[in-house]
């Protein structure tokens, strides 16, 4: 018998009696899976909007530990169509999004204990990434995105970053642990950077307009939302349960399943296909080059 | 906009003063590092005209050196990163320096569409060459709405720069300005 053979043979044992009276008892069945790494988890989710809604339902019931949610934002009317934890109440209007989330995570779960910030990305404690075991991103731009890709990747945590836009959908997911895979900066376009000056006028000052703000709206619908979300928050337990054995063995555990590292995963809802590109290595890249010659330093030295 | 990690920005902008220093443009003692932002300096070579103020009409000269005030902030090398200040005196469409020879306060503007279109990532290499276009390649489509670019913006409309390295011996010029490259060489 070969050792992948014996990890798939390895089965549980669960007490009988917590069949019907364990709340987690049907998730426990799956082989590989240990309770106590996720409730011992903590998520950083970045965005309280429609994925971000859908991403924190599904960790919630699956027993986080702890999730740190950080949304600087308001809730509008338009945004009901595609929210799970914004009912359809009364005077749920102008209540920050964070705190509606939390409020409805204490009926889905009160054990999951929800850290919600009112903070821009910029401006949070950098000492949040360090707690964190995966960082998901559910942003509606290209400057935060990179922001969270930058720090979850200085502080060596995985990072599953989402998009959506009608019926499209795209994962990508970074961890520097995986050798030459790509973070989310390698792949910069011009395109993005040209998105990224737009809030700039000829002269290099910044456009504060209230156009500026309303201009960028997408068209979305919770559809795709939670396709994606459910993928976003499949990959952020898969890092919970395996990224513990793969550090050790250098490969990911059978029962769990390898995470999309520096590959994107798009979803097509026109033609119903679901592609998976891999992402290259920028060996420019600001930050995987400045980690990688920090790495070779430190071997130097070892060395010597 | 987005920003590297502290530790990363630090190097980053050390490799970039670097290649200043290897392009020869960084102006001496000009570096002041701040806690997140560094200030520094450049000397920008390349043929532009500097205007006096002249009763009897307009009197330019042609000249080499210019200096650019630039501060990296934390956004570096993100778009909005590095703050610009046209400091020595220039007649030009889309350059609107803080020394004037007139009476207009001057902002010290430089139009940057030029900029956004040189590179990906904004290094200050490239920016330094897209500041050496600018001033030899005025853009006079795209000014600055303030009245001396506006002027500049006629006279640039009129006269294209080939007409004018024959009218100001620019050659020459250019010619000058190497031998004294020269000497600071040998120094």
């Amino acid at each position: 018998m070969t050792k992948e053979e014996e990890e798939i043979t390895d089965y549980k044992v669960l007490e009988e009696a917590s069949i019907d009276d364990d709340i987690y008892d049907r998730q426990k069945r799956i082989p590989g899976w240990d309770q106590r790494k996720v409730s011992n988890a903590s998520v950083m989710v970045i965005g309280a909007g429609a994925t971000g809604n859908e991403l924190v339902k599904n960790l919630v019931l699956t027993g986080i530990g702890k999730i740190i949610l950080i949304d600087y934002d308001i809730i509008e009317r338009s945004n009901l169509n595609r929210c799970v934890l914004f009912n359809m109440e009364k005077d749920i209007e102008n209540k920050y999004k964070v705190d509606v989330v939390k409020e409805a995570c204490k009926n889905l779960n009160p054990e999951v204990e929800i850290v919600a910030l009112k903070q821009k990305l910029e401006e949070i404690d950098e000492e949040l990434y360090k707690q964190s075991t995966v960082v998901c991103s559910c942003v509606d731009n290209i400057e935060a995105r990179i922001h969270a890709n930058n720090y979850a990747y200085y502080h060596n945590k995985p990072f599953i970053d989402s998009g959506i836009d009608e019926f499209f959908g795209s994962i990508q997911v970074v961890y520097p642990g995986v050798e030459d895979s790509a973070c989310l900066q390698c792949g910069i376009t011009g395109t993005d950077i040209k998105l990224m000056w737009k809030k700039f006028s000829c002269t290099g000052q910044e456009i504060k307009t209230e156009d500026g703000e309303t201009m960028g709206k997408m068209a979305t619908i919770i559809t795709t939302t939670a396709i994606i979300g459910g993928i976003q928050s499949q990959q952020a337990l898969k890092f919970i349960l395996g990224v513990d054995y793969f550090n050790e063995h250098g490969k990911w555990n059978i029962n769990i399943g390898a995470p999309l590292v520096g590959k994107q995963l798009n979803y097509n809802g026109l033609t119903n296909r679901f592609d998976i590109i891999e992402k290259l290595m920028n060996p420019k890249c600001d930050l995987c080059s400045y980690i990688k010659r920090n790495k070779n330093k430190k071997i130097e030295l070892k060395k010597l | 906009m987005p920003e590297l990690p502290l530790e990363i920005w630090k190097d980053r902008i050390e490799n970039e003063v670097r290649s200043l220093e290897g392009l020869h443009v960084l102006e001496n003692d000009s570096v002041i590092h701040q806690e997140n932002a560094v200030e520094l300096i450049i000397n920008i070579k390349a043929i532009g005209f500097i205007m006096k103020q002249d009763p009897d009409g307009l009197d330019l000269i042609p000249q080499k050196g210019h200096r650019v005030f630039l501060k990296l902030n934390r956004s570096f090398p993100y778009p909005g990163g590095v703050d610009f200040s046209w400091y020595s005196n220039i007649f030009h469409p889309n350059i609107h320096p803080v020394n004037l020879p007139t009476e207009e306060t001057g902002t010290g503007y430089i139009c940057l569409n030029v900029l956004k279109k040189w590179s990906r990532l904004s290094d200050l290499e490239s920016t330094v060459k897209a500041l050496q276009m600018l001033v030899e390649h005025p853009n006079p489509d795209d000014p600055l709405n303030y009245p001396i670019c506006l002027e500049a913006t006629e006279f640039f409309r009129q006269n294209t720069m080939e007409d004018l390295r024959e009218q100001y011996d620019l050659e020459e010029v250019e010619a000058e300005e190497e031998e004294d490259d020269d000497i600071i060489i040998i120094d």
